[in-house]
């Protein structure tokens, strides 16, 4: 490969598995990216983590190293902690409103337009779903939570609302929870049903109780070094392509999880639609701790921003 | 091929400051991780911040590590092919030509490392919101002590200081 | 053309003696700049930085200071004196202590190079005190080590399921058999060189109050794998918590029960081994420098679609299967082997109507293997720095492991029995 060609493959890294719903719409993208601008682009994607894990792809991105990225919102919290704040509980109920959210909100508006400053720009927002609990024991409500272990992923939000609900948390990278849960170290994790059925995790915790309790999209990611980089055309070319893209995803996986569910129920897992009231009530001091931490106007600004939302949809 | 004993008192201070600092951190890890273990099981506690500085210091300790290496000439490497093909002239100056081509690699690790570090140092850790870039500086601060044993290990080689026991791989 | 570059570059920094660590940064740096791939060097190396970032890793210095307090006197003595009383009947007796402690500590840990490093530091040592050449004792453990990643739990075979949509749990049951099977012909190599040798050659009986005596002398250092695995299975510990544990309890039991080591001795010790492992880090973390560019550049797919313009059978697929993971071990560590290669050989064994769950296990059987080959091998690495033995003194003296282990690795291969019966059982 020599310079000329480097210059027009852009790399795009993710940590999907092959085939999984974030590569197949990394493929749409590929696709259109080429498509629209002519060919003078081609986009080469390297699935499963070959480039790095979530945090290092976008790191990757402010290096150089990497072209696009896709990632849950939380994971882009380190470089911009205000975004911490999509992942406070029970925002909204429905994708609808999901999609208003992130596409309307004028808050998150204001917060992804701050993001370039960072060398990361956000072009649209993939669909990952819910996130729900699989465990291995029935959790019906709070108050089967105490005195049980739940692995949390490292963040505030998560952390504070499992022990809201009652949960003892384990802080735990996510190659560790199969085998943690197997040996019984935690009793559980929260994930997408997506990634609970990439990872197999209700092999070793049979109960999946649908709380959906944050909604949790993945925002599509280009370097602002390349992007500084292109004509108005090919900005134009690809913004377009992110937004076919995105369309695709949220179709993909809205139409996927019911038939995901409905498969790990004739697996033998246990499904457990719960009563959301009580969970809602128990994560209600959530809201104030963020508040101390991030602020109490911000915090009213992102609830009533939901809040709009929900009632309009 | 321990340098160690060659070095003025300076040098080895520092070398044996940079021990310190690794029992230190040995030390560190190993309550942390006890202590960790033994909260969760008898109290039901985990430290959330744990696994943060476990990662902090393991960074640290790594590259602390390459460093000591170094003063004790303790890399791995094999040197079986190149002393049975070459004479003991042609080894010599093929020693000298390898050691500059490391210093110059360990530069651009420490130029580059350093950006990657300024690069991540507005970017914050999870729950103690410590910057990134400061677990990341291990790796430049690691290569330039490293740097300092390789120039002095070098200026031995150059002045042929006997040092004793070739050690291989 | 860049494969081959990387390659010719590789090779020829490693055997004009230039250290690892920096002959494989060398290896990733220098096609960039001569071919003009315009990767910026930041975005390279934050890979160095990335490769020895995993927390589990904590485990390795852990169990080398671990290992090292139970090899002083008082322990390594008792444990030696019990296991030749144990085996002393058997050829080899010795070595096959290696293989059966480190599918003891393989069973618990899921990491070969934490497994060799903790046996290690034991029996390597006691190995030699017996009459075992020193390279061979250690090849025996940065092979035996393997095992490890074969038996359940197991790290790669964990990556594996997630890249390739393969239950985990039918992995695990998948490799126990195959795991038994490496152990097993290890302990027959052993029985070899023990009688060939002459230095471990058998046919001694201890009396039974004599084992009695060395059996309770031994209890104490004994129980630290029970507590181990005992940590593990109860969920209580992970496995790098165990690990320091295991230090916690080797400290008291050495200091209060043998009572030949002083805390005064602990720094000393701490920074040994965090030297030591240092050494072993800076090498897997230089190791994913190249395995970045080797995936940027997507050279695994030159190789790959070399097999599929040869093969027409399951048998020839295979078979280059292995060909290619053997070749990949020889420079890959067993997590960027399996990222790179199973994406691809996935879709390519439904092709040929192999089971995906037993190609994962012969891609781990492979990548176990590329773990003692040299010139990049983690285990080995580990058992050279304990013994101090250069990787290719150690190599040369490694014929009859590697025998075993191919050997091994064809019936794992053609006998798809071996890795299915149990996944299907339960
Ligand atoms: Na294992
Ligand atoms: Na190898």
């Amino acid at each position: 490969a020599g310079a000329a060609d480097a210059q027009s493959i852009l790399k795009f890294s993710h940590t999907d598995n092959p085939g999984g719903s974030r590569d197949q719409a990394a493929k749409v993208f590929a696709e259109k990216v080429e498509e629209y601008t002519e060919g003078r682009y081609k986009v080469r994607i390297f699935p499963a983590c070959q480039l790095g894990n979530d945090p290092k792809a976008i790191e990757q991105l402010q290096l150089g190293g990497v072209d696009f990225t896709v990632s849950a919102t939380g994971s882009y919290a380190t470089h911009m902690p205000s975004l911490n704040l999509t992942a406070m509980p029970f925002l909204v109920d429905s994708y609808e409103q999901g999609w208003a959210f992130y596409d309307s909100s004028e808050w998150l508006q204001g917060e992804f337009a701050k993001m370039p400053e960072k060398g990361i720009r956000v072009l649209s927002t993939w669909e990952a779903g819910f996130r729900s609990f699989t465990t291995t024991f029935p959790l019906n409500s709070p108050a089967d939570a105490e005195g049980k272990k739940m692995r949390v992923f490292p963040n505030d939000m998560i952390r504070w609302t499992m022990e809201a609900i009652g949960f003892q948390t384990v802080v735990m990278p996510v190659t560790d929870v199969y085998l943690a849960i197997q040996q019984g170290t935690v009793h559980g994790q929260e994930n997408p049903v997506d990634t609970i059925v990439s990872l197999k995790f209700a092999e070793v915790a049979p109960n999946l109780t649908l709380t959906r309790h944050v909604y949790s999209p993945l925002p599509l990611t280009v370097a602002e070094s390349t992007w500084g980089k292109l004509s108005d055309t090919d900005k134009a070319a690809i913004q377009k392509a992110a937004a076919e893209s995105s369309a695709f995803s949220r179709k993909l996986v809205a139409d996927l999880v019911s038939a995901q569910i409905e498969q790990l129920e004739a697996d033998g897992t246990t499904i457990i639609t719960p009563d959301i009231g009580p969970f809602r009530d128990a994560v209600a001091s959530v809201y104030d701790k963020a508040r101390e931490v991030y602020g109490a106007e911000v915090v009213d600004r992102v609830l009533a921003d939901a809040a709009a939302i929900r009632a309009a949809h | 091929m321990d340098f160690r004993p060659f070095y003025p008192a300076g040098l080895r201070a520092l070398s044996s400051a940079i021990d310190g600092l690794l029992a230190l951190g040995g030390f560190s890890i190993l309550i942390l991780a006890f202590s960790n273990a033994t909260l969760r099981g008898l109290a039901g506690f985990d430290l959330a911040w744990s696994l943060e500085v476990t990662a902090f210091l393991l960074l640290w300790t790594t590259f602390l590590g390459c460093a000591a290496a170094i003063a004790r000439g303790a890399h791995m490497r094999v040197t079986e092919i190149s002393a049975t093909l070459l004479n003991a002239g042609a080894r010599n100056i093929l020693e000298h030509v390898i050691n500059l081509v490391i210093a110059l690699l360990i530069l651009s690790l420490i130029w580059h490392g350093w950006s990657i570090a300024a690069h991540q140092w507005a970017q914050k850790t999870t729950v103690l919101y410590w910057p990134v870039g400061l677990l990341y500086a291990a790796m430049p601060v690691g290569m330039a002590l490293s740097l300092i044993f390789h120039l002095f290990n070098m200026w031995l080689h150059f002045r042929g200081t006997d040092i004793a026991g070739d050690t291989q791989a | 053309m860049i494969l081959l570059f990387v390659v010719a570059v590789f090779l020829f920094t490693v055997f004009i003696g230039v250290p690892l660590v920096w002959a494989i940064l060398i290896t990733a740096v220098l096609p960039i700049m001569v071919f003009d791939l315009g990767y910026p060097l930041q975005a390279l190396y934050l890979n160095f930085i990335g490769g020895v970032e995993p927390n589990h890793f904590i485990a390795i210095p852990l169990f080398i200071v671990a290992g090292e307090l139970m090899s002083r006197g008082g322990v390594g003595e008792r444990i030696i004196t019990f296991s030749r009383a144990l085996l002393s009947f058997l050829p080899g007796g010795l070595g096959m202590v290696v293989v059966g402690a480190s599918m003891l500590f393989g069973g618990i840990s899921g990491s070969a190079i934490a497994d060799s490093a903790a046996i290690g530091s034991v029996m390597i040592k006691n190995m030699a005190k017996q009459g075992y050449k020193p390279a061979f004792a250690a090849g025996l453990v940065a092979a035996a080590g393997t095992i490890g990643i074969i038996i359940p739990p197991s790290i790669p075979m964990l990556i594996y399921g997630f890249v390739g949509g393969v239950s985990v749990a039918d992995l695990f049951l998948a490799g126990t058999l195959p795991g038994l099977l490496f152990g097993l012909l290890f302990m027959g190599v052993c029985y070899r060189v023990g009688k060939a040798s002459g230095c471990d050659a058998g046919g001694v009986m201890t009396p039974a109050p004599d084992l009695w005596r060395a059996f309770v002398g031994t209890i104490p250092a004994l129980m630290m794998p029970v507590l181990i695995i005992g940590g593990i299975f109860s969920g209580f510990v992970t496995p790098t918590e165990a690990a320091a544990v295991a230090v916690i309890y080797g400290l008291l039991v050495t200091m209060l029960i043998y009572r030949d080591f002083h805390l005064r001795d602990l720094p000393r010790l701490m920074i040994d081994a965090f030297v030591t492992s240092a050494i072993v880090m800076v090498v897997i973390g230089a190791t994913s420098v190249l395995g970045w560019l080797i995936t940027l550049e997507q050279m695994p797919y030159v190789l790959v679609d070399a097999v599929q313009s040869l093969s027409s059978s399951p048998w020839v697929f295979l078979l280059l299967v292995n060909i290619v993971m053997l070749v990949l071990g020889l420079v890959l560590d067993p997590v960027p082997a399996i990222l790179l290669t199973a994406p691809l050989f996935l879709p390519m064994a439904q092709t040929f109507g192999v089971d995906p769950v037993h190609l994962g296990v012969i891609m781990t059987c492979n990548v176990a293997i590329g773990l003692f080959t040299p010139p990049v091998g983690a285990t080995l690495y580990v058992a050279s720095r304990i013994s101090g033995v250069g990787v290719l003194g150690i190599a040369r003296h490694m014929g009859l492991l590697y025998l075993a282990a191919i050997f091994a690795l064809i019936l794992v291969t053609y006998v798809p029995a071996l890795s299915m019966t149990l996944p299907r059982l339960f």
